[in-house]
This record gives structure tokens, C-alpha cells and sequence, in this order.
């Protein structure tokens, strides 16, 4: 995500619609890419995508100003992932091949995803960046660097200080 | 909006776009002050509304009496919290005060039968559920209202996980229900406090988030500037 999504919301919020629509456009990539990591369905996969891009414009109005957009887009992609697996749990048609659903699916009432929330948000914009394109958006070390604009050793030390601080803080909580 | 969920996502960018209209964004600490004042007012109208007053007021300054009315009060103040910030996706709320909020109810219960400075006497728990059934039925009835209230008031945020956040509206609202009730009521037998004022606050929040996605469904006003 290479635009400044946080100021594009805002914008948004005010009634931009230019921002508006670079936003959407931004976000769709990145949006396929991660529900497609979970789930094989293409059909499923498009849905979920509509879904997530419907519910952020329902609920825009809950980004908050001052603070960063990729846990407040990534809590709502999740939610409408979930709610979409329990649905398709609900009529018995998952995949057996949607192992990573389950996953998901079992961490949900964990608090581990509300403090890996808080501590990507408290990352350095460079880290998280960094990691929202290599771990979210499963870009390859040099397509991120190219579309942050570093070189690839610059982006592998910001992705190793971002794991690291998220390393830290998710195993410190737990000893 | 005509339904967008048919179209591609090329359709479905524009069609968005072109239902943009501005909104204002939330603040998530004013959310929390709105829910816990609303919480608050609900439960204080209803209760006036019923006619309930302080029972033996001279309890106020006996510590542990004052002790039990702030961990309820705490418990509410931190229940609104959690129901307020689950509400704005992203935010998270710590696993200790989610915690705090749901193991209030029956720590109070068993902390008031094993450390009870008031003592009580025990004659079988249907005896105890009878006899307390006023104190139950009262504490339902001043927190239904209240539990409403906030789930209408959340439903102009975000609640994506309308089960949770069903049942820390739930307990906000049951818990200071429970002040009040706690105060009205003469008795500080142990058994009664724990049995009729306490374990049904536990039972009653699992029901009522049981109901609360029904409530949440219902389509939100939109939040436009």
C-alpha cells in the first residue's frame, strides 16, 4: 500500500470522492491478496472482497483521525472473513482445503489478534509498511522495496525491526 | 444505494464513490464517556422511575459495603469501555480488563460467602432463590432498559462481533443495575447478596448477548456530517 491510506480516509470522511476512489482502487489488490491466502474459492473470494469494501463504507466513519488505517481495515477484512466462514460452517460447504480458515477461525476469541492490532499500530510507519506488504499483501522482498521506494536491504532491515518489536511484544506478554 | 453486491468491483468502486457523502469521524474516548453517561442515566431514571431508594444509608460508610459498590461500579465503567472500543474495528481492549468485567460477577459471589463480614445464614438455594427473587427480578428490570440503550447507541459505530459486544453491553448494564439494587436492599446476607444480586448477573449477560445480534441488526441510522 504505497498512497498514504490514512490521509486518503480522512479525506474520504470529508466527502472527497477522488480520495475516496483512489483509496477503493488502492485497497482492491490488497484485498484480493489477503482473502486469497485463505480461502481457494473464487467465488467465495469475491464475495468476501464486496463484503469487506461494503462494510468499510457503511462503518467509515469509525476511523479515527490520528490514527493508522491498516488495523482499522484489517479488523473489518477479518470480521467479514469470519462471518463468511461461520455462514458457509453453518450450510457445511467448507473446503477441506481451507486449512488456513480454521486457523482463523480458532484464534478468533484469543486476545492474540487484538495485540498483534495494537502493536502494528504502534509500529513505525516504514515497519509497518514494510510488514503489511510482505506478510498481508505477500509481495515478493523486491516488489515491496520497489514500491516503497527502498532498496531491498533497507526494506529486509525495516521488516526484521517490525517482526522483531512484534516478536517481542506478542511472546513477552505470554512468559 | 441500489445493491452493489451484484455488480463487478470495478461497478462496485464506483457505485461506492458515488454514495460518498461525508461523515463525521468518531472519537473513541468520547464513544467510551457517551456509553459509560448513558449507562449511567438509564440506570438512574429506570430506578427513580421505580421508586427505589437507599436502604440503611449508614452502610455507605462501612468499607466494605463502599468496597463492593466501587468493584460494581468499576466493573460497569469497564464493561462500557470494552463494548465502546470492540465497536471501532481496530481497537483493541486488553485481555486483563475483559477479564476484570466477567469474573467480577462470580468473584464478588464467592468472595461474599467465603469473606463476608455480614455474615449470612444458608437454608437450601431454592430457599435463598426465592426469598431473593425480588432483588433478581429488580436488577433485570433496571438493566434491560440500560442494556438496550447502549446497544442502540453502538449500533451507530461499528459492532462487527455483535455476540461480545452484546455481552459487555449486557454487563455494563447489569452491573449498574447492580449498584443500584445493592444499595435499595436492605439485606447484607451473604447468601442473598451472592445468590439473588450476583450469579444472575453472570446468567442474565449470557442471555441477554445471546439476543444481541438481533438488536444490532437493525439498520443504524447513518452518521453524516
Amino acid at each position: 500500500m504505497g498512497a498514504d491510506l490514512a490521509a486518503l480516509m480522512l479525506a474520504a470522511q470529508a466527502g472527497d470522492q477522488d480520495s475516496y476512489r483512489v483509496l477503493l482502487e488502492e485497497l482492491q489488490p490488497v484485498l484480493r491478496s489477503y482473502v486469497k491466502r485463505r480461502i481457494r474459492d473464487e467465488e467465495a473470494a469475491n464475495d468476501i472482497c464486496q463484503d469487506v469494501l461494503l462494510t468499510m463504507h457503511r462503518v467509515r466513519h469509525t476511523f479515527e483521525p490520528g490514527r493508522s488505517f491498516e488495523p482499522w481495515f484489517y479488523a473489518i477484512a477479518r470480521s467479514r472473513f469470519i462471518d463468511h466462514l461461520r455462514r458457509r460452517r453453518r450450510r457445511g460447504d467448507l473446503e477441506v482445503g481451507d486449512d488456513a480458515v480454521a486457523e482463523i477461525v480458532a484464534e478468533e476469541p484469543s486476545a492474540g489478534w487484538g495485540q498483534f492490532l495494537e502493536l502494528l499500530e504502534r509500529l513505525p510507519e516504514s515497519q509497518r509498511e514494510a510488514f503489511s506488504m510482505l506478510k498481508i499483501e505477500g509481495l515478493s522482498v523486491e516488489e515491496a522495496a520497489e514500491r516503497a521506494g527502498v532498496s531491498i536491504s533497507a526494506l529486509k532491515v525495516r521488516a526484521h525491526r517490525a517482526y522483531g518489536v512484534l516478536r517481542r511484544g506478542l511472546l513477552g506478554s505470554e512468559e | 444505494m441500489s445493491d452493489p453486491r451484484t455488480s463487478t468491483s470495478g461497478d462496485l468502486v464506483g457505485r461506492l464513490v458515488a454514495d460518498l457523502a461525508p461523515v463525521r469521524p468518531v472519537r473513541s474516548g468520547r464513544m467510551v464517556a457517551i456509553a459509560v453517561a448513558l449507562e449511567i442515566a438509564v440506570v438512574l431514571v429506570v430506578a427513580w422511575l421505580f421508586g427505589f431508594h437507599m436502604a440503611r444509608p449508614e452502610r455507605i460508610f462501612d468499607p466494605a459495603f463502599a468496597g463492593l459498590l466501587g468493584a460494581l461500579a468499576a466493573g460497569a465503567v469497564a464493561s462500557a469501555r470494552t463494548m465502546t472500543m470492540l465497536s471501532v474495528p481496530g481497537r483493541p481492549v486488553s485481555r486483563a480488563l475483559r477479564a476484570f468485567v466477567l469474573a467480577l460477577p462470580p468473584v464478588l459471589a464467592v468472595a461474599m460467602i467465603v469473606f463476608s463480614p455480614w455474615g449470612g445464614s444458608f437454608h437450601g438455594f431454592a430457599a435463598v432463590v426465592v426469598e431473593g427473587f425480588g432483588c433478581t427480578k429488580n436488577t433485570l428490570l433496571v438493566a434491560t432498559p440500560a442494556w438496550l440503550a447502549g446497544l442502540l447507541f453502538l449500533r451507530r459505530l461499528a459492532p462487527l462481533d455483535p455476540l461480545r459486544v452484546g455481552l459487555f453491553s449486557a454487563c455494563a448494564a447489569l452491573l449498574a443495575a447492580a449498584v443500584v439494587v445493592q444499595m435499595a436492599c436492605p439485606s447484607c446476607d451473604s447468601w442473598h447478596l451472592a445468590i439473588s444480586h450476583y450469579v444472575p448477573l453472570l446468567v442474565a449477560a449470557w442471555v441477554a448477548a445471546m439476543l444481541s445480534p438481533v438488536v444490532l441488526s437493525l439498520r443504524a441510522p447513518e452518521s453524516r456530517s
